[in-house]
């Protein structure tokens, strides 16, 4: 299918102020001007060649596809387990997992490090310089800048996860920044979040939970963000000590009691990092001269008096090893990859791989994403991040103006590190499938004037071509022909009922994107 | 489906306007006064007019009672907390308390709430909540959102089920309730006809005008059959569009001169108040504020809750100017929070996490002008577990006086499902 009117065009963006207003409205000290003018001062990097040529087989597999599918219908296994792994499938991703095998394909993403990112990390770090500072290198060059390094990091966020091939790494990487949330505009938020996301996170995402834990309790984003660098010998501050059980390892039900809390709490006095100017700001430092050296029992074990920082660790040895630790971390990844309601008896199974192999992150994830169980999984709703991204990647869209897409992710409400409480973005359908207008929003809004400054080269897609063949195609390029037959039928009248041609092709784009089916994976 | 909107509103709204009469009607309508936000459709006529609208507002992240409405006549109150008390009304101090009734007062932050309480609106309870013990942000506000003791997995919070077993007040109810925000709020889930809607003064489908109808006849087909929670807001979508389209919320003239506070908080409820006013059939609304977490530098006069209380004070009192202006009195307001904090301030110049804490009503039919209390007293034996505010009113005996006696619920069992609990009449509605 050749094609002369292509759906190829660049429309320059009418403002490159995203909604700055309503930013400002929930961050009141960043002025919509501060913002507007970091906006004009970025530069926005182009992709790697190599990840942007990767694209360009797509026009291949599209018209070989073509032919058999597109007729509607149940997602193969390969399908739902893209979507699972992913920011969204697109048709590139399923010719890989068809050509390795689903086995191969899964424990490929599990070693990501052997994946080649294709130059992206590269690029990131080298056009957003803030991203790989130190906390006092960050400080001190843009503490009269503080929207660059906020635009710089969400900026990161947003190019990793559309377009890095390590999608199942970054999912994983959500996952954790969910679980260890450090909401970005705390008190220091914006200076430590960056190296907490670079030295905890992503360092740890697919490595050990015990590991993680870890670091993210040495880290200055948590200790800031949840006031243990107030906790001090003599006027404990319970705030970390509760989260740390109640969210990070044991869970609300996980057998702690109120005493416990107050005992880690003691244990982990004098846990801060260093406040004062120098190179040393923004580090962890234990503080012995703020630590509670009485005797403490946590969890039944008594850590005996004189300690120092051992005192802390010991806590978190014995919560890392805790069954109930096991239990809610596995409960957790399952929720995340596979249902919202994990049964007991599967809990209970990861629980024991846990153990089993010192909560090995890449462990836990296969079996969650064993093909049999996949089967048998039940539809989630895309939160809004994982709505946006899966039609940018379903399209293969070049993305010119992210700053417009950070807007839309804000109006939906959920803009990365961007969650006050510590319990990190929902996950769950209910809070999730209430306010579509947002969705809807986006859908006809991306591809359409005025842009978000999105660029689709889809030479294949004829305006002028049979309302029924474009439907297929589009059901196919966005969904690898699995929308329902209303859904198809929608599409397919309104093809018919609107003038033929490109402006009506993006809008039945949009009208898939905003389709039931495409809300779910 | 909605081929045609402009002034003639869409096929769905039909069922339930009144156009063909206000159509025939022009001239009449013409020669009153009707404001230009106003709905140009009115749909008095099926109205049950007993019940009032409720804004259920939470207090996000644990408020300090014992600094929302201080006792200051407790002299324990000022060696609990040597850095953070609130100075005495007869004190020197530019920041002293206003008092209230002799005993409590509130702090200057909170002072743009007198009036409400002089006009004998604002009923402020306190040494309320959950009697349970809990400290955990997320399982306290689960358990009162719910409204329940142990709510396991039910899923469905006390004001939605509220709505559940009772009918709409206006025709079919076509959006019975509002979450402001992204996702709905645990209280109001469950509710038919409910929606989480961010910003109510913007919400229409957006896009290129010339297809515009079509696209939604389109969305409209695709979501008709779909079912659970997806196909039912997509739908609720749909009828909300239409119904908000009625109102212009942007040219909204607050009555008597209220000034709402350019802040979410104020914002929310400047369109709450457009809503109630508009009589579109909405009776619930739910509303959060966070910033109560104070776990550092707490600063109830100068700083962190400082701010949040002015927020919460200047939005309410707002809301209150307001509507009472517009002689609309049909509205109840009630203010929550998931605990109160420590009764010791911490060493971090903030307060952890505690137990007993305040609760709010403002209405039109409150019998305000008081604090409702049977204060335990902050001395050494009489604190909770030694270290907090205890609880000597169940907050579901504020909810079920106000179910019942302003929202007509008459099954205030099934509300709460707790054979053991029997609410005690506090007195908070006026009768």
């Amino acid at each position: 299918m050749g094609v002369p009117q292509a759906i190829s065009r660049t429309v320059p963006p009418a403002s490159r102020s995203f909604s700055f207003t309503g930013l400002a409205r929930r961050r009141p000290d960043l002025s919509p001007e501060a913002l507007a003018r970091a906006a004009s001062r970025m530069t926005m990097p182009k992709l790697p060649p190599r990840l942007a040529a990767a694209r360009e087989k797509v026009d291949t597999v599209l018209e070989k596809r073509l032919g058999k599918a597109g007729r509607g219908g149940a997602a193969s296994l390969e399908q739902r387990m893209l979507r699972r792994m992913s920011f969204g499938w697109n048709l590139i991703e399923q010719e890989e997992i068809e050509t390795q095998g689903m086995a191969a394909y899964l424990d490929r993403q599990l070693r990501p490090e052997t994946i080649d990112d294709l130059g992206l990390e590269e690029l990131l770090l080298d056009a957003f310089p803030s991203l790989s500072m130190s906390p006092a290198e960050r400080i001190f060059t843009y503490y009269d800048q503080e929207e660059t390094v906020f635009f710089e990091f969400l900026l990161a966020n947003f190019y990793r996860t559309v377009y890095s091939p390590r999608q199942l790494f970054e999912r994983l990487v959500s996952l954790w920044t969910d679980h260890f949330n450090v909401y970005l505009f705390s008190d220091f938020g914006l200076w430590l979040k960056p190296t907490e996301d670079l030295e905890v996170i992503r360092r740890h995402a697919n490595g050990s939970f015990p590991e993680l834990l870890r670091a993210s309790a040495h880290s200055p984003a948590m200790l800031d963000y949840l006031t243990n660098d107030s906790n001090v010998a003599g006027h404990p501050n319970e705030n970390y000590a509760r989260e740390l059980m109640e969210l990070h390892t044991l869970g609300v039900d996980g057998g702690y009691t109120e005493t416990d809390v107050k005992e880690v709490a003691r244990c982990l006095t004098g846990w801060s990092f260093f406040l004062g100017e120098g190179l040393e700001f923004g580090r962890f430092r234990f503080f012995p001269e703020e630590h509670d050296t009485e005797a403490k029992t946590v969890l039944g074990e008594v850590i005996p008096a004189g300690g120092g920082i051992e005192d802390g660790e010991r806590v978190l040895d014995l919560l890392v090893a805790h069954p109930s630790t096991a239990r809610f971390v596995s409960a957790k990844i399952l929720r995340h990859f596979w249902g919202y309601e994990p049964d007991a008896a599967t809990v209970d199974k990861m629980a024991d791989l846990y153990h089993q192999h010192n909560g090995d992150i890449p462990t836990l994830v296969e079996a969650t994403l064993r093909w049999w169980r996949m089967t048998r999984a039940a539809p989630k709703v895309k939160r809004p991040v994982q709505l946006i991204h899966s039609s940018l990647r379903a399209l293969f869209a070049e993305v010119e103006e992210p700053l417009l897409v950070l807007g839309f992710l804000l109006a939906a409400g959920q803009l990365p590190f961007h969650w006050g409480p510590p319990n990190g973005y929902p996950d769950s359908a209910g809070y999730w499938s209430g306010y579509l207008l947002p969705r809807f929003d986006w859908a006809s809004l991306f591809l359409a004037e005025p842009a978000a400054g999105v660029r689709v080269d889809l030479p294949f897609l004829d305006p002028e071509a049979d309302p029924a063949l474009l439907r297929d195609t589009l059901d196919l390029l966005l969904t690898g022909g699995t929308l329902g037959e209303t859904t198809r039928t929608a599409v397919e009248s309104y093809l018919r009922d609107r003038p033929a041609g490109r402006e009506t092709v993006v809008e039945a784009i949009g009208l898939v994107v905003a389709s039931p089916d495409f809300q779910e994976y | 489906m909605c081929e045609k909107k402009s002034n003639d509103g869409c096929r769905e709204f039909h069922q339930v306007s009144r156009r063909g009469f206000l159509g025939g009607s022009g001239t009449l309508l013409a020669g009153l006064a009707i404001p230009g936000w106003l709905p140009r459709v009115v749909m008095a006529q099926s109205e049950n007019t007993s019940r009032d609208v409720i804004v259920s507002l939470f207090l996000r992240g644990g408020a300090d009672g014992l600094t929302l409405c201080v006792p200051h006549g407790e002299s324990a109150y000022y060696g609990l907390r040597p850095n953070l008390a609130v100075p005495r009304p007869d004190s020197s101090s530019a920041q002293r308390a206003s008092d209230l009734d002799g005993f409590f007062g509130l702090p200057p932050a909170m002072a743009p709430l007198l009036g409400a309480y002089q006009a004998g609106d604002l009923a402020i309870v306190h040494a309320c909540g959950l009697p349970e013990t809990n400290r955990s942000h997320f399982d306290a506000m689960h358990f009162m959102e719910t409204g329940q003791k142990n709510p396991g997995n039910l899923a469905t919070g006390w004001l939605g089920r509220h709505l559940q077993n009772t009918a709409p007040t206006h025709g079919e109810g076509l959006l019975r309730a509002v979450g402001i925000g992204f996702g709905l709020q645990r209280t109001l889930a469950g509710a038919p006809r409910a929606l989480p809607i961010d910003d109510p003064a913007s919400f229409d489908l957006r896009g290129n005008p010339a297809s515009l109808n079509r696209r939604r006849l389109a969305l409209e087909e695709m979501y008709a059959e779909v079912e659970g929670a997806l196909g039912e807001s997509a739908r609720n979508t749909f009828r909300t569009i239409d119904l908000l389209d009625q109102i212009d919320f942007d040219s909204y003239q607050p009555a008597a001169g209220a000034s709402y506070p350019e802040d979410e908080l104020g914002q929310a409820l400047r369109s709450t108040a457009a809503l109630i006013r508009a009589e579109v059939g909405v009776e619930a609304v739910s509303v959060d504020l966070s910033g109560w977490d104070t776990h550092d530098f707490q600063a109830p006069l100068d700083g962190q809750m400082s701010v949040v209380m002015a927020s919460l004070a200047q939005g309410l009192a707002a809301f209150h100017q307001d509507l009472d202006g517009a002689d609309q009195r049909r509205y109840v307001v009630v203010v929550m929070s998931e605990f109160g904090r420590n009764a010791f301030e911490n060493g971090s110049l903030g307060t952890d996490h505690g137990h007993g804490g305040v609760m709010m009503a403002l209405g039109g039919h409150i019998a305000g002008g008081r604090v409702v209390t049977e204060w335990p007293g902050l001395a050494p034996g009489q604190l909770f577990e030694e270290q907090d505010l205890a609880i000597t009113i169940d907050y579901r005996d504020v909810l079920a006086e106000i179910l019942s006696k302003r929202l007509d619920n008459g099954e205030i069992g099934a509300v709460f499902g707790d054979p053991s609990y029997s609410p005690v009449d506090r007195g908070i509605v006026a009768s």
